[in-house]
């Protein structure tokens, strides 16, 4: 598809505010984003196995 | 609120859920979010739903006018007539987490908005784009990483889908859309 200009300029302005973070932060933000995605992940892995044929997908364990 | 410090865009995504669930305006969740959610991880680190909201006068200032209330710093970018993507909706905290509500994509047609699957995450119900339109989606965009991302969930859920009706949604993005799709599928289920 045609590229959108409307996504290339806010990805733009994520680079941008990244960019702006320190090292340290970045890891933060990075260690934060990494907890709330693999909830999400999970979310996602109960979903299946809620409503779905049976697979041989389990969980991954909690941290 | 619910984000404390960086990198809790997800956490940002379910206060604007709030505020958009109040204004009755349908969503669901895409881009990297609905990948970890199809079991595919990735770093994206800013939180993308899709709304359904037509990007004229009134419904575009009934939004701004909802998020600034609910206390959110939003900013509104509108796509030229050529752009694929209608408008996008930027609300971004005081932690640099960010979330863009995406309208009039393109190709999309409104029922994606009822075949969103409704999941529980950290306390909330949330609504996360099917895995037929997501797919469809994601080969309609073409970049590598989005392909990357189909054939991930190629690999987790291949069995899960269904094939009409994949088929028939990527048949709305055009014929390289669908000729992508096939090859994609004939690829998947060769190693799957």
């Amino acid at each position: 598809m045609k590229k959108s200009e409307v996504l290339h300029k806010d990805h733009d302005e994520m680079i941008a505010l990244y960019k702006r973070m320190k090292p340290e932060e970045r890891l933060v933000a990075f260690f934060n984003h990494s907890q709330l995605i693999h909830r999400l992940y999970q979310a996602g892995v109960g979903y299946r196995l809620r409503t779905l044929p049976p697979s041989n997908e389990k969980p991954l364990k909690k941290r | 609120m619910r984000s404390k410090g960086p990198g809790q865009s997800a956490l940002l995504l379910l206060d604007v859920i709030g505020a958009l669930n109040r204004l009755h305006i349908p969503y669901a969740i895409v881009g990297a979010f609905a990948a970890s959610f199809y079991g595919v991880v990735r770093a994206s680190m800013d939180a993308d739903a899709v709304i359904s909201l037509q990007p004229n006068q009134t419904g575009v200032k009934r939004l701004l006018d909802g998020l600034r209330k609910a206390g959110f710093q939003s900013t509104y970018r509108k796509g030229d007539l050529s752009d694929p993507v209608g408008a996008v909706v930027n609300i971004e905290d005081n932690f640099r987490n960010r979330v863009d509500l995406l309208m009039n994509i393109r190709g999309m047609a409104d029922a994606v908005f009822s075949r969103a699957v409704e999941a529980d995450f950290m306390g909330a119900q949330i609504r996360v784009i099917g895995i037929e339109d997501f797919i469809a989606m994601k080969i309609f965009a073409g970049s590598a990483k989005d392909l990357n991302d189909v054939t991930g969930v190629l690999k987790v859920s291949y069995d899960r889908i269904n094939l009409p009706l994949l088929k028939e949604l990527a048949q709305k993005y055009g014929r390289n859309a669908l000729r992508k799709l096939h090859s994609l599928l004939q690829e998947n289920k060769r190693s799957g």
